[in-house]
């Protein structure tokens, strides 16, 4: 085979059947190799000059590359001890009786899994729940009211993928030998070991995924992938088909984890169908105007009670309950 | 011309492996963009090369072991990263994609070589002395006097006959240079 065939090959130019005879020639003998391993470090080097010259802010990489090697060591054994501890946890919670405490992270994990006949499992939340589970490969996830995961029992040699609908919080192990990749609607999202936050209700109008820390590609059909850097949040509108990026506190996005609701400037229709997630409560809101008020506030672990007393003291909001029944009509002068 | 032959210079070395931060950045852009090529060619994820680079400056950060041949070692890192990684990419099998595997096993064998691999390393410490060569003549000697040998601005100035507020122009414009190769693939931005 001559130097040109290699080079073509090299450059990715040949079609499946040329590139596989091509594989198969260098394969077929030691001196085949020992030509083709020259002609390809002579080519990779003879490229060097085409590293392009973008003039792009590249301290912020060696920024996150600082940052890399500060959380690097106390992380890890942070890491490891938690997840010791909180698996000891949830052994125990099986062999025990069901203790009913309304705001237990993992209340019966029997319930929420099911088996299903392709070897994948199904673990969902109701509303008013929140859940965490271990996937087969070590990584935490914590489920938020109304949400569903699906994940195979085991994951395949090359990739750890799973199906998302509703909200949760990731917490990946590292692995760059398996990325690791989240379905949800027609959005995936591909990591190697990071943190994030995905919020895909099959009713919200739109897709947020949130990274606390580490990595994340979106990736939207055949388009390119859009990178986040941490605290920033990409926002895909369904409807208008359209992505936009922001800049948040990765902190009070994935609050709720911690059992917190934290608003900023969001539009009480919005606070209303987290508190009803949360609450497993319904909400009417009987006024126009209040519906895109702006809300800005939290509410640390507070019952729905106390919630409603906040709205009203913080907010030109007055309530009414019957049942489970919440109206909210406005004080507005 | 005053070009630069290498940058084996004992305190340009001896800052890095002191955790002089500032020293470790003209590294990490000198060499950071040429391994991630040399990387990527050799590996078909580019997420994953990126990774393997990121991982070997963590290494050359934690360990502050480099001796005398700073390219040798710096090299040698990166090549046996992405051995470890093909070794195991070669080695899973992959029924839908058999041709993946068979790319990383001839990738292997090739970075192995001997004789290839040579001519990698030659090379690349080839392209970083031209980075810095092709730097603008003034900008060039301050930046070789500041940064590889270690001379204070005062020193320099002294020994240019400028002064230290030229000094400091000269390295903020060598500093900007160098770091405008530094990230083919950072595209997102």
């Amino acid at each position: 085979m001559n130097k040109k065939q290699l080079i073509k090959y090299l450059n990715n130019e040949l079609d499946a059947i040329e590139r596989r005879k091509t594989i198969e020639w260098i394969r077929k003998h030691p001196d085949n190799h020992k030509k083709f391993n020259m002609v390809k470090a002579e080519h990779v080097v003879s490229t060097f000059k085409n590293i392009p010259n973008n003039p792009v802010n590249n301290s912020v990489f060696f920024e996150r590359f600082k940052n890399s090697i500060k959380k690097r060591k106390p992380k890890k054994l942070l890491l490891y001890g938690c997840a010791s501890a909180i698996v000891i946890i949830a052994l125990l919670w099986n062999s025990s009786v069901l203790v009913n405490n309304s705001e237990t992270i993992i209340q019966n994990p029997q319930k929420a899994t099911i088996a299903k006949s392709d070897g994948s499992v199904r673990f969902t939340t109701k509303r008013g729940d929140r859940k965490e589970v271990y996937l087969p490969d070590g990584s935490k996830i914590i489920l938020n009211a109304d949400s569903q995961l699906i994940y195979p029992k085991e994951f395949n040699d090359s990739l750890r993928e799973v199906t998302l609908v509703g909200e949760a919080f990731f917490d990946i192990k590292r692995n760059i030998y398996k990325p690791f990749i989240v379905n949800s609607n027609n959005l995936k999202i591909r990591v190697l070991g990071t943190s994030f936050n995905v919020k895909s209700y099959s009713k919200d109008k739109k897709i947020e995924t949130t990274l606390v820390t580490g990595k994340v590609e979106l990736i939207k059909d055949e388009e390119t992938p859009i990178i986040l850097a941490p605290s920033q949040k990409a926002v895909f509108y369904k409807k208008e088909n359209k992505m936009e990026i922001e800049e948040v506190k990765s902190h009070d996005v994935v609050a709720w984890k911690d059992g917190s609701l934290i608003f900023n400037k969001t539009p009480l229709h919005e606070v209303a169908i987290d508190l009803e997630r949360k609450y497993n409560v319904k909400i009417n809101i009987n006024s126009q105007k209040l519906l895109n008020y702006e809300y800005t506030g939290t509410f640390d672990n507070l019952s729905i009670y106390e919630v409603l007393k906040v709205l009203t003291i913080s907010s030109p909001i007055k309530y009414s309950v019957k049942n489970k029944e919440i109206k909210l009509w406005d004080d507005i002068k | 011309m005053s070009n630069i032959a290498s940058i084996n210079n004992e305190d340009f070395i001896n800052s890095i492996n002191e955790g002089d931060v500032a020293a470790f950045e003209i590294l990490f852009n000198l060499y950071q963009s040429k391994l991630l090529f040399l990387a990527s060619n050799y590996i078909a994820n580019r997420e994953d090369a990126e990774e393997i680079i990121q991982n070997v400056f963590i290494k050359i950060w934690s360990k502050k072991n480099i001796k005398s041949n700073l390219n040798g070692y710096i090299y040698t890192l990166t090549k046996n990263a992405c051995l470890d990684y093909l070794r195991t990419k070669k080695q899973q099998l992959n029924i839908e994609n058999n041709l993946l595997q068979l790319e990383a096993s001839i990738n292997y064998n090739a970075l192995s070589d001997d004789a290839a691999s040579l001519v990698l390393e030659r090379e690349l410490n080839e392209a970083v002395l031209k980075s810095i060569n092709l730097l603008p003549e003034k900008c060039k000697d301050v930046f070789i006097k500041s940064r590889i040998e270690g001379l204070k601005h005062k020193e320099i100035s002294k020994k240019m006959n400028i002064s230290p507020k030229t000094v400091e122009n000269h390295l903020t414009k060598a500093l900007k240079h160098l770091r405008v190769s530094l990230r083919d693939f950072f595209h997102f931005l």
